[in-house]
């Protein structure tokens, strides 16, 4: 079983997933200027598809295909709108002879342009932002476009001026019959530029007291010549086990000093679409002493790889503690996430190859077992609770063992070692978590024997701090 | 990559198993030195008895073994391995039994005994055996690292 989480404990990175959302419906903003009524396909108003396609099938000078309606997009939204498909062929369908049934042009999807008309063409709008295509000699007629709009898609095959022919020597127009037929087809599609809510706190660790400063943006942020449209709806601050309270309005980047720790979130419109993040922030009474600790969400990683495989200080998960390896990784951006991996089993188990985790900072695993500690009263090692602390009988190699020592075991620094050292080694410092310490095992490329000498202990508790 | 890979995959293995098969220890003596399993079982002594908390007054007057830093160090002295080895399978009931082991890890602690680890001890998960020893080789402690 695997659980990812990113940004912290409760954003799983499918939340930010563009799903249609019902709120959508309450702030929908409908174009008023269609003088048209609806025809054609009819999408629900709050339905927002990246993806939208129709064909368009001309057949006559005197009928009108569409005008389709797509996507209501409620919110400025960069789109690319493309015309594919055709040549379309134009035929004579007048009944005065020698013409009937003769080719008069063969058409792209922009139609034509003659006397002040567009005639035949293909038109795209978007609410009040027309997308072409026949626009006459003021702009260039595009199948390929780029834009910012909101408001209703429309899509049209439009013949206007409907059966302009209508001379003496051309029997046909308005209750005669079309001056002209058509063959052949357009595909247009409209894409949403496909963006997500990225929220970047500096720091994920605050040492009280301590402030931290997490930046909402779009990603990408630019794309096609185009600034991504972007806007902060709210944040909330809800601190862990309490009640959450609005902060830092709508600005793009929200300064905390927090007293204790919570989860920040944001909404925002992402390209059209009402996106959530949220990250978890630690605030620790005193620092680690360990800098990646005292800034990444490594100390939640651990917690949640514990909670997974049973802390055995928390009565009835005695008999399902389990190893679990969690990996912290952090995108381009700058946000991070972990993923915990339930390694199956309370002595070890294969962990995840992290040369395959983009953005991968550490790894580490739990001891789910109380290490034995120095006799108090007397030589060696003993455990403080043998009812509990005892390794199950499935992990023992030999009879009559106990507990296991408060250190890494040889399999974890011979674990470390292959991932960090030789000429494809990565940097990536190990962190162990048993109920008492956390242990950190040094990354780089270094001697076994200088690895465990800059083995870092830290107590989970010192003094009246709980550190984890 | 492929090196790289194919050493992850190794040390899973390691992880996921906690022994080296016996091919990979390529020596014949009764002592094993190879690494890295070499360095880390005398790297993980010595910061077991680096721990703060230890009486170390205490401990030597009750006769277990102690010493810090570099008076521990990897024994390579076949006779001495050759006892550790039976005291190993004694303590471990393997003594006479198909999993009887050969080969140990042996660190010598100060001149008060000795700690032993053998990787083909087998069994699941990531856990050693380490048995402490005084000089006669009676067994003062058992636990797993």
């Amino acid at each position: 079983m695997t659980v990812r989480r990113r940004g912290g404990l409760f954003s799983a990175r499918s939340w930010v997933s563009l799903q249609p959302l019902l709120v959508l419906a309450l702030t929908f903003c409908s174009d008023h200027n269609d003088p048209t009524a609806p025809t054609g396909t009819v999408r629900p108003m709050f339905m927002i598809s990246d993806h939208q396609a129709v064909t368009l099938t001309p057949s006559s000078s005197s009928v009108t295909d569409g005008p389709h309606l797509l996507d209501s997009l409620p919110y400025l939204t960069l789109v690319h709108v493309v015309t594919t498909g055709g040549p379309q062929h134009e035929y004579f369908a007048d009944l005065s002879p020698p013409h009937f049934g003769e080719l008069n042009q063969t058409l792209d999807a922009k139609g034509f342009y003659t006397n002040g008309n567009c005639r035949a063409g293909v038109y795209v709008s978007i609410g009040l932002t027309s997308i072409g295509y026949c626009t006459g000699a003021v702009n260039p007629p595009e199948t390929d476009k780029w834009t910012i709009a909101e408001g209703q898609e429309r899509v049209t095959w439009n013949p206007i001026p409907t059966d302009i022919w209508n001379f003496n020597t051309h029997v046909c127009g308005p209750g005669v019959g079309p001056c002209f037929t058509y063959d052949g087809s357009f595909t247009v599609t409209i894409d949403r530029l496909p963006a997500t809510l990225s929220m970047v706190p500096n720091r994920y660790v605050v040492v009280a007291p301590g402030a931290v400063s997490i930046t909402a943006k779009a990603t990408p942020s630019f794309a096609q010549g185009f600034t991504v449209p972007f806007t902060v709806q709210s944040w909330t601050w809800t601190p862990d086990g309490g009640t959450a309270g609005s902060v830092c309005g709508t600005s793009a980047v929200c300064n905390l000093s927090p007293s204790s720790s919570g989860t920040i979130k944001v909404n925002a419109i992402v390209n059209g679409v009402p996106q959530t993040k949220s990250a978890h922030i630690r605030v620790l009474c005193k620092s680690t002493g360990d800098s990646l600790l005292d800034s990444l969400p490594i100390l939640d990683a651990m917690k949640a790889a514990e909670a997974a495989s049973g802390d055995p200080n928390v009565p009835g998960n005695q008999l399902s503690r389990r190893e679990n390896s969690f990996t912290v990784q952090c995108d381009a951006s700058g946000e991070c996430g972990y993923t915990v991996t339930d390694l199956g089993t309370p002595c070890g188990g294969t962990p995840p190859p992290v040369g395959n985790i983009p953005g991968i900072i550490t790894e580490g695993h739990t001891h789910p077992f109380n290490p034995a500690v120095p006799n108090p009263n007397g030589p060696g090692w003993v455990l403080r609770n043998p009812a509990t602390d005892s390794l199950p009988e499935v992990c023992k190699h030999s009879k009559g063992t106990k507990g296991s020592g408060p250190e890494p075991s040889d399999s974890d620094y011979v674990h470390v070692e292959s991932i960090n050292n030789g000429p494809n080694g990565i940097f990536l410092p190990h962190y162990v978590l048993d109920p008492d310490n956390i242990l950190v095992i040094p990354g780089g490329n270094m001697p076994m024997a200088a690895r465990q000498a800059g083995l870092k202990k830290i107590p989970r508790k010192q003094g009246n701090c709980q550190i984890i | 990559m492929r090196k790289l890979r194919a050493s992850m995959t190794i040390s899973a293995l390691l992880l996921a198993s906690g022994c080296v098969p016996p091919a990979v220890l390529g020596q014949s003596s009764a002592c094993l030195t190879a690494d890295p399993l070499g360095s880390s079982f005398i790297g993980n002594v010595r910061n077991l008895y680096a721990d703060p908390r230890i009486d170390s007054v205490k401990w030597k007057a009750q006769g277990f073994p102690f010493a810090t830093g570099t008076a521990i160090s990897l024994v390579t002295d076949s006779r001495i391995c050759a006892s550790a080895v039976k005291a190993f399978n004694q303590a471990s009931q393997r003594a006479n039994t198909p999993g009887a082991v050969t080969q140990v890890y042996v660190a010598k602690i100060g001149s008060g005994g000795y700690v032993v680890m053998s990787p083909q001890e087998t069994g699941p998960g990531e856990w050693h055996t380490y048995y402490w020893f005084n000089t006669k080789w009676a067994l003062k402690q058992q636990m797993a690292s």
